[in-house]
């Protein structure tokens, strides 16, 4: 009975159950380890660990933006509050997409560069 | 109560929620987190028995205000740590053999919600005592918790839960290592 005082909390508790059933958006890592690595040339392996760097810097650059607009998200529905709070926070991304696909570009780096190492490919 | 006091009731009460469902605020704990080997389980290769330790752990957490529930560096290595004592594979820093490094790419959680799917994705890797790579295995382990709970809930057990997942999938893939 106290809930129904409150007008902002009923409609706080249906909303976050209707829109409870949200998942994470699908996010695929890149292996560190892919078939066919040891078949690599030199110029192969220096060609793919720049591209990686590349990318990984874009994505770097995109999460940025990602942890900004969900800060802002999260102030902005606290600050409306009530069920249009809550839409804004749930539109928030915690997929961690950018920074899953920086940092596993980086240990797919790593472990190019190891391959590079045992074949003596000369230093990029 | 007067006015006042209920239109500030109001706000606490709301944005208590707010936080709460939103998952925030709610560490992990470790042992919710841990793989527990069983003695009828497929054996491990006799070389990484009692020769296995824990270098690294990057990529984790602290659990802040602003975002849902995370994973900690130290969380997720007393988890792996205990799970690889409970698989009889961990072994003093004075005897150890081969050396993990594990590094937590992220978390990919939803916003937040009563019925969610967690998913960690952690890169292992195991060098032997020559520094070559023994493993390096990419894990994506999604794991859903019952649902029917409140989000702040739901989000502790999804991070555990993949966490846990993932280690047990880590695992499986250290029983196929073969002595190089």
């Amino acid at each position: 009975m106290t809930l129904l005082k409150f007008p902002g909390a009923l409609p706080a508790i249906v909303g976050s159950f209707c829109l409870a059933s949200c998942a994470a958006r699908p996010v695929t890592p890149v292996a560190m380890s892919q078939p066919g690595d040891d078949q690599l040339s030199c110029p192969a392996l220096m060609e793919q660990i720049k591209a990686n760097q590349s990318a990984a810097t874009e994505f770097l650059r995109s999460k940025e933006g990602v942890d900004q607009a969900n800060t802002a998200k999260a102030v902005t529905g606290v600050v409306l509050f009530g069920p249009i709070g809550l839409l804004v926070m749930n539109s928030a991304d915690y997929s961690s997409e950018e920074q899953v696909k920086a940092r596993s570009l980086e240990d797919r780096n790593e472990r190019l560069t190891f391959l590079t190492k045992n074949k003596g490919c000369a230093e990029p | 109560m007067n006015n006042k006091s209920a239109h500030a009731c109001r706000w606490l009460v709301s944005i208590g929620l707010l936080i709460a469902l939103s998952g925030c605020e709610t560490a992990v704990d470790p042992a919710r987190m841990v793989f527990t080997t069983q003695p009828t389980d497929r054996a491990f290769p006799e070389h990484l028995q009692r020769a296995v330790c824990v270098r690294s752990v990057t990529g984790g957490e602290k659990t802040s205000l602003s975002a849902p529930a995370k994973v900690a560096d130290e969380e997720f290595r007393t988890a792996l740590m205990s799970s690889l004592d409970s698989a009889g594979l961990s072994a003093t820093p004075a005897t150890c053999h081969d050396l993990i490094d594990a590094n937590l790419l992220g978390l990919s959680q939803p916003s937040w919600g009563s019925t969610i799917t967690v998913t960690s994705h952690v890169n292992y890797k195991v060098y032997d005592a020559a520094g070559q790579p023994v493993l390096m295995e990419t894990i994506s382990a999604p794991f859903t918790p019952p649902c029917c709970r409140p989000g702040v809930v739901l989000i502790r057990m999804g991070n555990e839960g993949s966490i846990r997942s993932s280690i047990a999938q880590f695992l499986e893939k250290l029983r196929d290592v073969k002595l190089q």
